[in-house]
């Protein structure tokens, strides 16, 4: 796809962020505020004792240490605010909070804090856990089945059962997580680090008796957030604004590089096991996909990790089955392309087994098994891009030229190897408000409580009323982030830009009519008498055949206090279609016949995800969901400690991320698809898809080029290394 | 937790004078990249800093009749950019330019990075290799050290109470000599090595007169492998010799298993690099 200029403006607050002028949540101070800092369980099970602070107390600039004693109690099941009583049900969970007039102080405050423990039995592993079946699978059922996938593995011509695991992954956000919390009698307002600016004021109000509209939420700029700053903040964020109640004074918690391994979520490993029936051409016959998680001691979370192996490739007779088991570590929650991401790396793996169980061409069996309808609800595509997805990037990464046989490409000490995996994501949205004004100066103001976490957002917002509107790109200021403003979505499940495009576009469209009947009414314009239906806005002008008014002249004589158009769009109760962006992923590597290094030297991958507002905005998340496919394939993994239940090594320098040396060449293709029968104006969502297949297809990748199936995420070279 | 008292000294003998004052809570600061960032998670707390970067003698880079010497807190990015000293020992140089990112090159030291005491300090085997002297000045005068001498053990060095290295000296080249090396990390860059080797050779028609072979992380301090060095001298660097060299390198490999790489696998790495590193040595020995 060409990147049209007009289409991809400047992002919206980069001359800020450049200047440094965006100010992030930690960078913006309140008058008289104090700073906390946590005091930590180092045990993974147990009770907290004696809290002994007054080494802590007799400290310059300590205020206060509060411990659960002190803490108003919040009544709030499933998730585990810190404080509200003595038990401990994980390493790093916080037992005292130290407040200090600056964040040095309380850092030394909390050091000095001595908690007496009295240790309890913990369960460390997954394998020690007691299965049981979740109520949900994030946002899906947690169990399926659809016809007989027992008898039709028994009379495959073909079968395959393998396991695959996955390891634990953390999100980190480059902006650690930040709350600033400002009482007001019972008034309540929250400078924070949020993907949920509507969602956690609800939470908020709730958690402490109060309305929702005495609560107000701000989060103007994110540097980030992938899951770790919705729910999995939330009761970090809960505890704060507690504990700036019982001071009596502002609060700024802000979280640690190490306490963001413990406190804000983290991806739970997995342990799948997939088995696959096919005819001996490449049909699937059977998919049966179980697999085992952790979740913690007091919550309840499953990422969705059969989505995929439920509607990806056709097959009659599917069976998904997820367990979780508890174990004393921190809370799971949602991480980019939360279930689909591990589940399609076995579910793609295991695709790759049984090509070469057939001698068939991996992308000639996905070919042969794609879906014409959603099988798993029985209900027709809205669209479905895949086969055009497979086209575009197998064309482009010029797949047709690969050997069938592993081993076969070399370059030096390189073992060169070519793989790919197929993708999808389901199109969610949720119901969202935006308003669309004008001033008399002319400029057009988009107002939507949603927020940005780095992706664009702003940007787009402003696109979309200009173009509805017909203003250009540079006449448009945006707000979001605040919850004073008409309700926003939720940043997450690839939703946020599904859920407010109709919202804006209509509330666009709706300004546009006023603004057109009002130069229709006036006779002070030269369009008084022309039927709106016969002008247009275009760049800022209203026009009709060769008569023409600027919009602001037409505010500034009619309308001085400007106008506002406010709408709202909500998802369809019950569609008759299903709806899901498609995608093919290509990865070449290159691993090191004696060190087992693997490096991704190519990704080429190919989405079909409805409508694109903005392609190079579009291509930058394409991107970064690849680049967690890369961290998910090679890199990431969240060590503990079997025996002592801690996080090994809580820095960046210790968890491995994909540095900028190890970044691919990039080929992204996005191929256009109309969505008439979407509500959301045709968009379906990009954040996640990226990261959907990606570390199948280098998994699979690495297999061509070694012969050597790794099962097992990340894939190290040690499970690559040849003996002498 | 303690408050650090803070001194930026001009010479030598000063930061001696404090350091021996400090009853052993001193701790130097050349580029902080290791010292500033143990301080923050808390692992050290150091009563007085002495900074060391206002020191002409430490922050210089100089020639003496061939041989370089080197101011134990000149920044990576300050050698990165002599050209005088790239070709003379460019296996010392990319092993110190290895050291973090960008910008911790333009702090870090080669002086830091041997101080800190890691096994898998980028810069010690190619300085080890190079057959580098310290110059260390204490409370009763200076001494000369061979780098190999400076680490005791993982976070521990040999230094006595108030000894400060003050500089590195680079002994002058023989015609037809030539270093380099390697390291193995799982990424591409900004990782600590998992296995590292360091290796200073001298060619004289075809064959190596002299060599010295170092190994990084696979022992609790820098190895000194006279073995390989032993297996290369005299040889015409054919694949016997080599693959002499590189067992001597996995026999003399004592490494730890860890999430970063277990036992077996730093081993066998161990000649893997030796093989590689050589291969780049003699390359850069015959167009010297």
């Amino acid at each position: 796809m060409m990147l049209r200029e007009d289409r991809s403006p400047r992002r919206y607050e980069a001359a800020l962020k450049v200047r440094g002028a965006a100010r992030f949540t930690a960078e913006i101070p309140v008058a008289s505020m104090l700073h906390a800092a946590l005091v930590l369980s180092p045990l993974p099970s147990g009770r907290v004792g004696r809290i002994d602070a007054g080494e802590a107390l007799a400290l310059p600039g300590i205020v206060r240490v509060l411990t659960h004693a002190e803490m108003p109690r919040i009544d709030r099941p499933g998730v585990l605010i810190p404080l509200q009583g003595p038990d401990v049900h994980h390493a790093g969970q916080p037992v005292a909070l130290v407040a200090a007039t600056t964040p040095a102080a309380a850092r030394r405050g909390a050091a000095s804090v001595e908690v007496a423990y009295e240790r309890r039995p913990a369960i460390l592993n997954l394998a020690d856990g007691e299965p049981f079946a979740p109520k949900t699978a994030g946002r899906t059922a947690t169990d399926s089945r659809r016809g007989d996938p027992e008898t039709a593995l028994r009379q495959a011509e073909v079968a395959i059962g393998r396991r695959y695991t996955t390891a634990t992954n953390n999100h980190h956000p480059m902006e650690p997580q930040c709350v600033t919390a400002q009482w007001d009698g019972e008034r309540l307002t929250v400078l924070t680090t949020t993907q949920a600016v509507f969602a956690h004021r609800l939470a908020i109000a709730e958690c402490f008796g109060l309305r929702p509209e005495d609560v107000r939420i701000v989060s103007h700029y994110l540097g980030g957030g992938f899951g770790a700053k919705g729910g999995a903040w939330f009761p970090h964020l809960v505890m704060a604004i507690a504990a700036a109640r019982v001071l009596g004074r502002p609060l700024r918690l802000e979280l640690t590089r190490e306490q963001m391994f413990t406190l804000t979520g983290r991806r739970q490993e997995t342990v799948q096991d997939l088995k696959l029936g096919a005819t001996k051409d490449g049909r699937l016959t059977a998919i049966v996909h179980e697999s085992l998680a952790p979740t913690s001691m007091f919550g309840e979370y499953a990422d969705a990790l059969a989505t995929v192996t439920r509607v990806l490739h056709a097959c009659p007779n599917v069976a998904t089955r997820q367990r979780l088991a508890r174990v004393n570590a921190p809370q799971p929650n949602p991480a980019r392309a939360p279930g689909e991401g591990p589940g399609s790396f076995a579910l793609e793996s295991a695709l790759d087994e049984l090509a070469y169980e057939l001698d068939l061409d991996p992308l000639e069996l996905r070919l042969r098994n794609i879906a014409a309808h959603d099988q798993h609800v029985d209900l027709p595509w809205s669209s479905n891009g895949l086969r055009e997805c497979y086209r575009a990037g197998a064309a482009s990464f010029g797949w047709a030229r690969r050997p069938m046989r592993p081993g076969s490409l070399r370059e030096g000490h390189q073992a060169i190897g070519i793989g790919m995996a197929a993708a999808c994501y389901p199109a969610y949205r949720m119901a969202s408000e935006a308003a669309v004004g004008i001033g008399a100066d002319g400029r057009v103001k988009v107002r939507c409580g949603t927020q940005d976490m780095g992706s664009g957002t702003y940007t787009v917002l402003a696109q979309l009323a200009a173009e509805a509107l017909g203003m250009s790109y540079a006449e448009v200021d945006v707000e979001l982030g605040d919850s004073l403003l008409p309700e926003g979505p939720y940043s997450g499940g690839s939703m946020a830009t599904a859920s407010f495009t109709p919202a804006v576009e209509t509330a666009a469209r709706d300004l546009r009519g006023r603004l057109l009947a009002l130069a229709s009414a006036d006779a002070a314009s030269p369009l008084a008498g022309i039927a709106p239906e016969r002008m247009s806005i275009a760049d800022g002008m209203i026009r009709s055949g060769n008569r023409s008014e600027p919009v602001s002249e037409l505010v500034a004589r009619r309308a001085p206090q400007g106008l506002e158009a406010r709408a709202g769009a909500a998802p369809e109760a019950r569609p008759d279609f299903s709806a899901f962006g498609f995608g093919a992923v290509f990865a070449e590597v290159r691993v090191d016949s004696d060190l087992g290094e693997v490096r991704v030297s190519r990704l080429t991958a190919a989405y079909a995800a409805g409508r694109i507002l903005n392609p190079l905005l579009a291509r930058s998340q394409f991107v970064g969901g690849l680049i967690w496919g890369v961290g998910m394939a090679l890199h990431e993994a969240t060590v503990m400690d079997p025996h002592l239940g801690r996080v090994v090594g809580t820095s960046l320098a210790d968890y491995l991320i994909p540095v900028h040396a190890d970044m691919p060449a990039f080929d992204i293709h996005m191929v256009e698809e109309d969505e008439p029968r979407l509500g959301s104006g045709g968009v379906k969502g990009i954040g996640m898809l990226g990261t959907v297949g990606t570390a199948a297809a280098i998994a699979n990748a690495v297999f061509h080029a070694t012969g050597r199936r790794v099962r097992d995420l990340p894939i190290r070279v040690e499970h690559l290394l040849r003996p002498d | 937790m303690m408050e650090a008292q803070y001194r930026a000294p001009g010479s030598v003998d000063e930061a001696v004078a404090l350091m021996a004052g400090a009853g052993g809570k001193g701790r130097v600061l050349a580029g902080g990249t290791d010292l500033l960032v143990q301080m923050r998670a808390g692992m050290v707390a150091p009563g007085l800093i002495v900074d060391v970067k206002r020191i002409a003698e430490m922050t210089a880079i100089s020639q003496i009749a061939g041989a370089w010497r080197v101011g134990a807190a000149v920044t990576g990015a300050e050698i990165h950019d002599h050209a005088g000293l790239k070709k003379a020992w460019p296996g010392v140089v990319e092993a110190i330019n290895l050291i973090g990112s960008k910008q911790v090159q333009g702090r870090a030291s080669a002086g830091g990075n041997l101080c800190n005491a890691s096994p898998a300090a980028d810069s010690v085997p190619a300085l080890v290799a190079a057959g580098a002297i310290a110059t260390v000045q204490g409370p009763n005068g200076r001494r000369e050290v061979p780098v190999e001498q400076i680490p005791a053990g993982p976070g521990k060095t040999s230094l006595k109470p108030g000894e400060i290295v003050v500089s590195f000296t680079l002994p002058a080249r023989p015609a037809g000599s030539g270093d380099a090396y390697l390291r193995l990390i799982p990424r591409t860059e900004m990782d600590i090595a998992v296995v590292g080797c360091g290796v200073n050779l001298t060619m004289k028609d075809g064959t190596c007169t002299a060599a010295r072979v170092a190994l990084g992380a696979v022992a609790p301090t820098v190895l000194l492998v006279e073995g390989a060095a032993k297996a290369l001298v005299g040889s015409k660097l054919d694949d016997k010799a080599i693959e002499a060299a590189a067992a001597a390198c996995r026999a003399a490999c004592k490494p730890i298993d860890d999430k970063r790489g277990t036992i077996v696998y730093r081993t066998k790495i161990a000649g893997v690099l030796l093989k590689r590193a050589v291969a780049i040595a003699a390359e850069r020995a015959r167009s010297n």
